[in-house]
């Protein structure tokens, strides 16, 4: 096993030439880890093991407002959140993995009408409960972490947050009805989020920093590119700010078909772009719309990952070392996680596949 | 009063031009189905075409149709008399078991109600049998399967064999969308068609209803 190394993956996002090896990228469920291991990861220490064996350079670590709201619809009102907090997400039992035939919780937001739709609702939520943020999970990875491997930590969104909170209906409703709430939710929630990044930003082991915050769907943007260049880019382009104040690449998350904001996306000053969604945007054509401005994540079909063949797999990961590699500018990953319901053999027929012949330069 | 005034005020989002022109020309004596067919279906379907172009986007179709619909409930009265409301054809809509994602089949609804399409919403995480139970009891034209996740997607695969040993398959045409979702899927599970988004599945249930012979 190569030895981890994150200056591979700076080098690939600061689009700084080919690096040794093509890194990889993703976050990795916890069950599809257990499964690799043989055994549960259940702390730093392991984490790292999981991380080191499987070819990452990194550790992912998120901290922000959903994660804060998902913890609390886990939690309920009964075990000290608020029914303003612990109802943004309903939590639904079913059978999600392909790891157990048990039933596994999944958190899901409000698409209807959520927790804030006016700006009374606005007023009376209780904004100071986000104040606080647990970055102690930040300070004591560090002790577990090889000198050479860094932690890409995550801010989790400006525009999910927003609509996580409104509901989703609401939210779009608003967006050319009450156009005030809309400025107030997102200079609220995008103060919180920045004020995450900044302290995420001050811990020496952090590498990079990611948002997810996704905005397109298969087709086209959700809302209008106008909307989004009034609410949601200038926020994008002050985290991108403050991660180059910081000497800290950026990633940006985002599913579905950005064609329409790319141009967006990179004048915000994003340096990586995941997950190049392959039934949304073709990655070949996307790196000669964006060459030498931006780097690409991600992009191995998530549905052949989960539905086909390890054959199958394979050959998309040969592809895209063919094809979107050279020169370097790309991480290797799936086209959004590894969930619960990707068999372990598809996993590493990705991994070992882009382990054994990523390295450049790429001769296939 | 023009009815393409009334197509035009569904178009631009604006409930209260649309409700006092819909009182407007049910004073002046128009028929409530003249209403719909000639003023505010037409305002759905110019709705239907800018989503596909790319100049709506979701905010602008959910306004739309909820002004057709505030629209809709002042000729509703008038319109059950002359008209069926399942003169189009007859839809059953829902998410599939494990999967609450609402809102792509929310638009879908709104989408074929405004095209003149009588909907029965089962809401979001839908057994298979509620959905062999609804089709047989409403003689549904039309299913239509929502799923945001790949892993709740399988879901449908059931709901297809439900419909088969119901002995309902040939009885009705059966329609798949979601973000996970593809054509590739759809010819696997035996579907009649797949939707990229609700634009689509509207030109989609019409074409359905023709092979059909409706």
């Amino acid at each position: 096993m190569r030895k981890s190394d994150f200056s591979r993956v700076r080098r690939a996002l600061r689009l700084q030439g080919e690096p040794d090896y093509v890194p990889l990228f993703d976050n990795v469920n916890g069950q599809v880890k257990k499964a690799f291991m043989g055994k549960p990861v259940t702390n730093f220490k392991e984490e790292v093991e999981f991380a080191v064996a499987a070819g990452y350079d990194f550790i992912s670590l998120t901290i922000g407002l959903r994660s804060y709201l998902r913890k609390s619809a886990l939690i309920g009102e009964e075990g000290g959140h608020s029914s303003k907090t612990s109802t943004v997400f309903r939590v639904q039992r079913s059978h999600y993995s392909v790891y157990t035939d048990e039933e596994g919780d999944r958190t899901w937001a409000n698409e209807g009408s959520g927790n804030i739709t006016s700006l009374k609702e606005f007023e009376e939520f209780p904004w100071r409960d986000f104040g606080i943020f647990d970055f102690s999970n930040l300070e004591k990875i560090k002790q577990f972490l090889p000198p050479e491997m860094k932690v890409i930590a995550g801010v989790d969104g400006f525009y999910t947050p927003v609509w996580q909170l409104m509901g989703q209906e609401v939210f779009y409703l608003a967006l050319l009805q009450n156009p005030e709430l809309i400025a107030r939710m997102f200079e609220k929630v995008g103060s919180i989020q920045l004020a995450v990044a900044e302290k995420l930003t001050s811990f020496d082991h952090v590498g990079a920093l990611r948002i997810s915050d996704d905005i397109a769907y298969n087709a086209r943007t959700l809302v209008s590119p106008k909307h989004l260049r009034t609410y949601f880019f200038p926020w994008l382009k002050k985290l991108a700010d403050l991660c180059k104040s910081r000497n800290l690449p950026l990633i940006y998350h985002s599913d579905g078909n950005l064609a329409d904001v790319l141009e967006d996306i990179i004048a915000a000053g994003v340096n990586g772009l995941h997950p190049i969604q392959p039934s949304a945007m073709d990655i070949r054509d996307t790196k000669k719309t964006v060459a030498g401005r931006l780097c690409l994540l991600g992009n191995i079909d998530l549905d052949v990952m989960a539905r086909g063949t390890e054959a199958e797999v394979r050959e998309l990961v040969m592809r895209n070392l063919r094809e979107v590699a050279p020169g370097g500018g790309y991480l290797l990953g799936s086209s959004n996680s590894i969930p619960e319901f990707i068999p372990l053999k598809n996993y590493n027929a990705m991994r070992e596949t882009a382990l054994k012949y990523g390295k450049y330069p790429i001769s296939l | 009063m023009r009815l393409s005034d009334l197509s035009e005020a569904v178009v631009e989002g604006n409930t209260e031009l649309a409700e006092r022109l819909t009182r407007e020309a049910l004073k002046e004596g128009i028929a409530a189905s003249v209403i719909n067919r000639e003023g505010l279906i037409p305002g759905m379907e110019i709705v239907g075409k800018k989503m596909q172009s790319g100049e709506f986007f979701i905010p602008e179709v959910l306004l739309s149709a909820q002004v057709m619909k505030q629209a809709l409930e002042i000729i509703k009265p008038a319109l059950g008399k002359t008209e069926s409301p399942s003169r189009m054809g007859k839809v059953v809509m829902g998410t599939v078991r494990g999967d609450l994602h609402d809102i792509g089949k929310n638009l879908v609804i709104a989408m074929l109600e405004g095209a003149g399409f009588q909907v029965i919403d089962l809401g979001v995480d839908v057994p298979p049998k509620r959905f062999v139970d609804t089709v047989k009891e409403a003689k549904a034209d039309i299913l239509g399967l929502s799923a945001l996740l790949t892993v709740t997607m399988l879901n449908m695969r059931e709901v297809m064999s439900s419909l088969s040993a119901a002995g309902l398959r040939s009885e009705v045409k059966v329609m798949v969308g979601g973000a996970s979702l593809s054509k590739r899927f759809a010819d696997e599970i035996g579907a009649d068609g797949y939707a990229p988004d609700a634009a689509g599945a509207v030109d989609l249930a019409k074409s359905m209803l023709k092979v059909r012979g409706q």
